[in-house]
């Protein structure tokens, strides 16, 4: 064996080069796993398992993706597959900038399109055999001459975009706000698509139909087109889920949990006079309840309106003593859902009864067009009574 | 493949002057893209650019715009590799451009705090969007990528094989190619003169002020754009105090406060001195440190306060534009800022 040190290097580094994806793929979901463990406590880890579960259906299908070969007469090989993936890529840039605000802050739909992104970046990956970014060593002469051209016709549309931006930075004030706008979060990874992905994309939709397979093919490419269905299949299910689960916070019942209370002792003992009539004032205690409670919507895809509040009553009237301002109502959160406050208003009747009356819109993202109304109701009268809660 | 300097014919440029083209023009570009003032100038930098961008095209022969049906096989296969290449070297010069912007930012706002009495940073108050000398710099980058990788290339001399030779008309387009940088200079020149002006809002990265006790105070800041990004810009800061008597600019020793203001100072009968009641605060009153003037000089800029009978205070900012020498051509600027006593601004730039 005379094996030259510099080749077993020059190996080894392309073997690295190889595998980068992958390994940086396997290191952002730990990462992701991890983040979320500890930013999360302990009574939101179980919210956060469909997530988690979700993560990994998108790395296994990743995978999956990755592995399928190109053959002749396989699935992604098809021009009008090809084709369609880089529609849809295009689309989902869009969609990035669409959703994006101003400034480096992503927007809530943005981690979903970029997964995507990542998802159609391989299965273009795939269809394309990478030629547009393979070394030099490894493809034959029409295909180098086909990633030529694919790049010569990719550079006009990447400087026009570029360029157009630049032209509406110097155009006006308004078109100046607006560039700044693409330029935003959105933008930057739109940019870095174009620039690591437009070849890639101009290869796959000008690279002419592949020829029909040979006689002695077909068992491999079943077996090829096995796993690109199975690759599908889960490519439409990491697509769908997202969608199903927006309409699952609009369309399945309200999860609610609550829970009343006594304080501890020594929290809230002040007292009033029984009545003002009365010679000699006779202090009676407050007696106080805590109110915590949950409203939940949607599974993996959701949103939740915590009510963490505090109402003491005499006898006379019931009265607030936390949780039930203008600010407790901005507490409601969740993932992939906007949450719009319609109401927030406490109200203490004549007859003493405290009103809080919390309204809002779930609205998911990705279907902004779906919306429903949840209202978070707590009524207490004068002697303590709890008439709704929540 | 040696001998680096053989030329491809007898008339056109060899390898080692291509390169050296190549050079100049990256360097350009880099001087183009970085944060060191221009001081009116810009115009040149540009000019120059457009001369070397004309001589590196001459030099390959305009390969990287000329269509397929002119070029025969190797001339095809070399400009669809320079696109690639190009391609990919965009993404490494647009982050090598970021590097040297940032340095270049950090030598800048260095040397302005051991030259000023105040740390002045490179960046204005005022958001112009992204600056006319880095949309250029970008262009050139999207321009003349591909005519530089076949330019610095050995085989990237002009080739006349394969390409109709008619040398007559060849000699006219050649001529006709350097009306481009009279061409750029007169469109830039109109537009600095003609152009309407455009405002330009308060950057993100303002200061956050103060003012005396018992009074209300916010920061402004704002500009005009004269020429687009490619002329000059005067802008405007100021911190502005209101006690419902009156509203004035705080922190610009150079405007005097109202009576009022210094009046009340919480001892009596001590007038405190003036740079206790109204200390320069450049960073937040600076007079002209918002202007910016890469393509054309700014001068006579002058800062004046009036406040009315009824308290409102009008704050004038006044500068000269000129994009050549001795006033020529020149155009007057003046923004405006408008705070009632009680804070409500009337008009901003």
């Amino acid at each position: 064996m005379n094996e030259d040190p510099r080749g077993r290097r020059r190996n080894g580094l392309r073997l690295f080069s190889n595998r980068v994806t992958p390994v940086v793929a396997v290191m952002a979901f730990l990462w992701l796993i991890l983040s979320l463990l500890v930013l999360v406590s302990a009574n939101d880890l179980l919210a956060t398992v469909p997530l988690a579960a979700y993560l990994l259906l998108v790395l296994v299908t990743w995978a999956v993706v990755a592995g399928i070969r190109r053959e002749p007469g396989s699935w992604l090989g098809r021009r009008a597959v090809r084709r369609a993936l880089v529609v849809a890529i295009a689309a989902d840039c869009v969609g990035l900038i669409a959703s994006s605000p101003s400034g480096s802050q992503l927007g809530s739909a943005t981690p979903l399109l970029l997964i995507f992104l990542v998802l159609l970046n391989i299965a273009l990956g795939n269809a394309t055999e990478r030629i547009a970014s393979a070394s030099e060593s490894s493809i034959d002469e029409r295909q180098e001459e086909l990633r030529n051209r694919a790049h010569r016709l990719a550079y006009p549309v990447f400087a026009g975009v570029v360029g157009a931006v630049l032209l509406a930075d110097v155009a006006s004030t308004p078109s100046r706000e607006w560039a700044e706008h693409v330029l935003g979060s959105g933008g930057f990874f739109v940019f870095l698509e174009l620039l690591f992905v437009l070849p890639g994309m101009v290869l796959a939709f000008i690279e002419p139909a592949p020829p029909p397979p040979e006689s002695d093919v077909p068992a491999r490419s079943r077996r090829v087109n096995v796993q690109a269905r199975v690759a599908v299949g889960l490519v439409l299910a990491v697509l769908a889920l997202p969608l199903m689960g927006s309409v699952a916070v609009v369309g399945l019942p309200l999860r609610t949990s609550s829970h009343v209370s006594t304080p501890q002792p020594g929290a809230v003992l002040s007292g009033t006079p029984a009545s003002p009539s009365s010679p000699t004032p006779q202090v009676i205690p407050l007696t106080c309840h805590s109110f915590n409670a949950e409203v939940e919507a949607g599974w993996g895809v959701y949103a939740e309106l915590p009510v963490s509040a505090q109402a003491c009553w005499d006898g006379h009237r019931a009265n607030e003593e936390y949780g039930m301002n203008q600010d407790d109502c901005m507490m409601g959160g969740g993932l992939l859902v906007a949450i719009t406050m319609d109401q927030c208003t406490r109200t203490t009747a004549a007859d003493g009864t405290l009103t809080f009356t919390w309204r809002v819109k779930f609205s998911p993202d990705l279907l902004p067009f779906l919306s429903r109304h949840v209202t978070v109701k707590v009524i207490i009268d004068k002697n303590g009574n709890v008439e709704r809660f929540p | 493949m040696n001998g680096s300097t053989t030329p491809m014919s007898g008339a056109e440029p060899g390898q080692s002057v291509r390169r050296a083209l190549v050079i100049a023009t990256a360097a350009l570009t880099t001087l183009l893209a970085s944060a060191l003032p221009l001081h009116g100038f810009g115009i040149l930098l540009v000019a120059i650019l457009a001369g070397l961008d004309i001589l590196l095209c001459r030099a390959t022969g305009a390969l990287a715009f000329r269509r397929a049906s002119g070029l025969d096989e190797r001339q095809r296969r070399l400009r669809d590799f320079a696109y690639r290449r190009g391609f990919r070297w965009i993404g490494l010069a647009i982050v090598l451009l970021y590097v040297v912007w940032i340095g270049s930012d950090i030598a800048v706002t260095v040397v302005s705090a051991t030259t000023s009495q105040f740390s002045i940073p490179a960046v204005s108050d005022v958001d112009t969007g992204i600056s006319g000398r880095i949309v250029l710099a970008m262009a050139e980058l999207l321009l003349m990528l591909p005519t530089s990788v076949i330019a610095w290339r050995r085989d990237g001399g002009g080739g006349k094989e394969g390409v109709d030779d008619e040398r007559g008309r060849n000699r006219h387009q050649r001529w006709m190619s350097w009306l481009a940088v009279p061409g750029i200079i007169a469109v830039w020149l109109a537009a600095v003169v003609w152009l309407p002006s455009q405002s330009a809002p308060r950057g993100s990265f303002s200061a956050s002020g103060g003012g005396p006790s018992g009074t209300t105070c916010q920061d402004f800041a704002g500009g005009t754009m004269v020429g687009s990004e490619f002329g000059a810009t005067v802008g405007l800061r100021a911190d502005v105090c209101w006690d419902d008597t009156v509203a004035y600019v705080w922190g610009n020793p150079g405007l005097p406060l109202p009576a009022s203001a210094t009046s009340d100072y919480g001892v009596p009968g001590f007038t405190p001195p003036a740079s206790w009641v109204n200390p320069a605060q450049p960073m937040l009153s600076g007079c002209g440190l918002d202007n910016t003037g890469d393509f054309a000089a700014v001068s006579h800029t002058t800062c004046t306060e009036h406040i009315d009978a009824h308290g409102t205070m009008h704050y004038t900012v006044s500068a000269r534009v000129s994009p050549l020498p001795f006033g020529i051509a020149s155009r007057e600027v003046s923004i405006e800022l408008v705070v009632t006593r009680a804070g409500k601004v009337l008009e901003q730039p």
